[in-house]
């Protein structure tokens, strides 16, 4: 079996955790807990003929005063970048992030999640944005998602393993 | 010119010659050197010379030489076993019996550590408490006493890949809780990550170590790899440095999978023999154990003596039993008629009885069961003799005489009695015989009817039964005795066949299904009082007239159903004897309506509230009616007195709730400020008085009664009346009320 280490990573708030919980647990919870360090799930996937064990490393969310740590990124072999689709200020930071790992880690596959696609009242970001986003490093796929609905999260996780096992 | 016209042959031989000349001793060496070097026979001599001092000089200097024999040798055994395996086990025999001796020896003595592990805990208090832990906790008590005696034990050990976190291998003493050891080795890197981020600890700090509760586990570094162990109790230094030959060992192993790793696990499926090195555990003593060992002997030998005591009680009770059951037995045979004992002894639990025993007399071996003895552990020594015991002569008579049916033998002294209807010839022989027995000195047959051929024809057409005697006096026949009614009928048609009986009478027989013996049968059994009377219809049905109690009807009715002949019992015209005493007394007594009259079992009770007066007349009069034996006013009240009147006004007052709701409105408040007021006033009269409350609930209001109750108590509480003053109950009866009265406790009734 092939096990492969991946971080979530984004702004506080943006959905990391329950991106998580949908993807593993199928469970989508209105309540914010903010996390503390770091919290570790796992689930299998099926790539083609290979069974792969994603060690889902939910990472705290990036705050002005609470960088990521970024001892927790060592050994990743792939990264989910979430942007709250309500909140613009989101996309900065999550490049920011993503910077700091390349440096970090050099480039490694890469997934961009549009998180809050369920709230299209509230929804900010442009697709210029969204395409943007898609250009970096040439190509990387980028996703409305929405936690609370489901949408595209099983998709989106599949995408990152997929990439994992072609890298 | 010569020289140079000689042949090349000719030059070549003398140059052979003079080799031969000048090399001839070392030719003749060489010559041996090369039959040395191709006899192999000679190969084989020279090597076994130095073979044994080579290996051993070999062995000196490391293992090649063994790791290099390591396949011949397999196949050399593998070959000898196949070919014939009897050499070798004749070999290994002297050392596999004692090898398999000392393994069983292991296991035997870790089945008995383990047992004496358990038995020693079982009943010291430390063992309670850990028969509580193993209740609490769901785990089996030797699980519990396990994990407390144990020492130390490795209960799962880690290989992480250190750079990813990921799993490599896990090992588990069990092979539950594996389902998550990925999971926990990604958390037990996080935590590293964290621990060295946080306290700036140097990455390559050889050991870190984190304590659970009983759990450590101690996380060990190599360049690619992190073992983590997990571990419980006191863990010996050594597995520190096992724990660093291990990482070194897989580091060394698996280099290349190491460097390489891309997440896919199965190039470490063989690090499970490395790692299963780890999995180590020691149940040896604690110290606290040790000093308890030391008390292993005592408490050895005071179960022993304990068991050695109640063996030794319970055989003495068993031979207490034994005796009193002996003794019994000679003493009954003692009673025996026909035997006569004249020594018991007893050796080695054998019982010998010495004697004289007729061989009339019961057998008495036959007693031994009765009285629980074994006959195995009986000895009979007895003469035969014969009695002159009042049974055995009787006996013998009976045996010598053989009675036909309808003679009756009994003996009074030394005289036998012959009675009964018997044919002459019989009667000479009886008289004749019975003198030749012994112990009989008379007889005496003027009891023996010898029957004429008349009566015998007249008991053949009549078939009289026992209960009928017939006399014949000349030509009239007398009948005598019971019977039905409708053999006498049939009797008297029989007799009129027979022309030599002129007179029958019959009157003096009774007739057993007559209305009138059957009454008597009945007042006999019935043992009927005064106050009923009895008598027996045409039908056969006994009719009950007067007065009875219940239980006399009860009793007469199953009394009934056991006379045969009557054909039923009818007691409608009974009257219970207790209620119409208690009509008697309400008319004389004539009790006001506060008081209720009740009459049970020949006691009078009266209970409510009376005036004096009223009480002072029921005193006298009671026991005056007929069927009163006692006047009881213990649950009667003097509505004269103060207290009394207290308690009244205190029973009129109650709450009543309308809804399901507990609150207490000011009206209630109210309400039960007047209630303590009165019963301070109770108390001046009667310092034991309690405060009754009763609150009553129906199917869905018990909590809110309840919660209400508590409320009434704290209320009163703060009006003065103590928790002790208060005696409250919770009343299921379909209703809402809540109820006060006054008590008198035991102390103030008294």
């Amino acid at each position: 079996m092939i096990q492969k280490k991946i971080c979530i990573l984004g702004a506080a708030g943006v959905g990391k955790t329950s991106l998580t919980a949908q993807f593993v647990y199928s469970k989508f919870s209105e309540k914010y807990l903010s996390t503390m360090g770091v919290k570790i799930d796992r689930k299998q996937v099926e790539v083609g003929n290979t069974s792969v064990n994603l060690m889902i490393w939910d990472i705290h969310g990036e705050e002005k005063y609470k960088k990521i740590t970024t001892s927790y990124l060592r050994g990743a072999s792939g990264i989910i970048t979430v942007i709250d689709g309500t909140r613009p200020d989101t996309v900065p930071t999550a490049l920011e992030i993503l910077e700091r790992v390349e440096q970090d880690l050099g480039i490694i596959p890469n997934v961009f999640l549009i998180n809050k696609a369920d709230l299209t009242d509230a929804w900010c970001i442009p697709n210029d944005t969204i395409e943007e986003l898609a250009q970096h490093h040439q190509s990387t796929p980028v996703y409305k998602t929405s936690a609370k609905t489901g949408e595209h999260v099983e998709e989106s996780f599949l995408k990152l393993a997929e990439m994992l096992i072609q890298s | 010119m010569t020289e140079k016209n000689q042949s090349p042959q000719a030059s070549s031989s003398d140059i052979q010659a003079l080799r031969e000349i000048l090399f001839q001793e070392e030719s003749v060496r060489i010559d041996k050197i090369e039959t040395l070097l191709n006899d192999k026979n000679l190969h084989a001599k020279a090597i076994a010379e130095v073979l044994a001092e080579a290996v051993r000089l070999r062995s000196k200097e490391g293992n090649q030489l063994g790791e290099a024999l390591q396949p011949a040798v397999e196949n050399a055994i593998t070959a000898s076993i196949a070919k014939n395996p009897k050499p070798l086990s004749d070999a290994l025999f002297p050392v596999m019996g004692p090898s398999i001796r000392k393994a069983i020896n292991h296991a035997i003595a870790g089945m008995l550590q383990s047992l004496n592990q358990t038995l020693e805990h079982s009943f010291s208090a430390k063992g309670l408490q850990w028969r509580l832990d193993a209740f609490r906790t769901g785990k089996s008590f030797a699980e519990v006493v396990m994990l407390n005696t144990l020492v130390y034990r490795v209960e799962q050990v880690f290989l992480i890949h250190k750079e990813t976190g990921l799993l490599l291998k896990h090992l588990s003493f069990d092979t539950s809780g594996n389902e998550d050891a990925d999971v926990i080795s990604s958390m037990l890197t996080a935590v590293r990550d964290f621990i060295q981020d946080s306290f700036t600890t140097s990455s390559d700090q050889e050991e870190q170590s984190l304590r659970l509760g009983d759990l450590e586990i101690i996380v060990e570094q190599g360049p690619d790899t992190v073992l983590a162990v997990v571990c419980r109790g006191n863990i010996p230094r050594s597995l520190y440095t096992n724990m660093s030959i291990v990482l070194e060992d897989i580091q060394h192993e698996f280099h290349a999978a190491l460097q390489n790793f891309d997440g896919d696990t199965s190039h470490f499926d063989h690090v499970e023999t490395l790692l299963s090195t780890l999995m180590i555990s020691d149940y040896g003593k604690k110290q606290e154990e040790e000093s308890s060992s030391s008390q292993k002997p005592l408490i050895v030998i005071v179960g022993v003596l304990s068991i050695a005591l109640l063996w030794w009680g319970w055989h003495i009770y068993q031979n207490h039993i034994n005796t009193t059951h002996w003794q019994h037995y000679i003493e009954s045979l003692r009673h025996e008629s026909g035997i006569v004992l004249t020594h018991v002894s007893e050796k080695d639990g054998l019982h010998t009885l010495t004697g004289l025993r007729d061989p009339l007399s019961k057998e008495p071996a036959s007693l031994l069961k009765t009285f629980e003895l074994n006959k195995d552990n009986v000895q009979y020594k007895f003469q035969p003799y014969r009695s002159l015991d009042h049974d055995i002569v009787l006996k013998r008579a009976i045996q010598r005489l053989q009675p036909p049916q309808g003679i009756h033998l009994a003996l009074k002294g030394n005289t036998l009695y012959i009675s009964g209807r018997a044919s002459k010839a019989w009667a000479d022989y009886a008289e004749k015989q019975a003198l030749w027995v012994t112990g009989i000195e008379a007889v005496d047959t003027r009891q023996l009817i010898q029957p004429t051929p008349l009566i015998e024809r007249i008991r053949k057409a009549i078939q009289p039964s026992n209960d009928i005697h017939l006399q014949l006096n000349g030509s009239t026949l007398t009948l005598t005795g019971k019977a039905t009614q409708a053999w006498l009928k049939h009797a008297k048609t029989s007799i009129e066949s027979i022309p030599e009986v002129a007179n029958y009478h019959d009157e003096q027989v009774i007739r057993t299904d007559s209305p009138e013996y059957l009454l008597s049968l009945a007042k006999q059994a019935l043992h009927t009082p005064k106050s009923v009377t009895l008598r027996m219809n045409n039908d056969k049905i006994l009719v009950a007239q007067g007065y009875a109690s219940k239980q006399w009807i009860n009793q007469a009715k199953r009394t009934m159903d056991t006379i045969s002949g009557i054909q039923g019992f009818n007691y409608r015209a009974l009257k219970l004897s207790d209620d119409v005493i208690l009509a008697r007394a309400m008319k004389i007594l004539q009790p006001p309506a506060s008081v209720n009259l009740s009459f049970t079992k020949g006691i009078l009770i009266a209970q409510g509230i009376a005036p004096e007066t009223w009480v002072k007349h029921a005193q006298e009069n009671a026991l005056l009616i007929q069927g009163v034996h006692s006047f009881s006013t213990e649950k009667l009240h003097l509505d004269t007195s103060p207290w009394q009147k207290l308690n009244i006004e205190v029973q009129s007052i109650h709450l009543v709730s309308t809804n399901k709701k507990p609150t207490l409105t000011s009206h209630d408040k109210t309400i039960l400020k007047k209630l303590a007021d009165i019963y301070q006033k109770s108390l001046k009269l009667n310092p034991t008085t309690q405060l009754q409350i009763l609150a009553f609930y129906d199917a869905d209001t018990k909590l809110v009664a309840r919660i209400r109750l508590n409320k009434i108590i704290s209320i009163l509480k703060a009006y003065g009346i103590s928790q002790l003053q208060i005696n409250s109950q919770l009343i299921y009866q379909g209703n809402k009320a809540i109820k006060f009265s006054l008590l008198k406790t035991k102390e103030a009734t008294h």
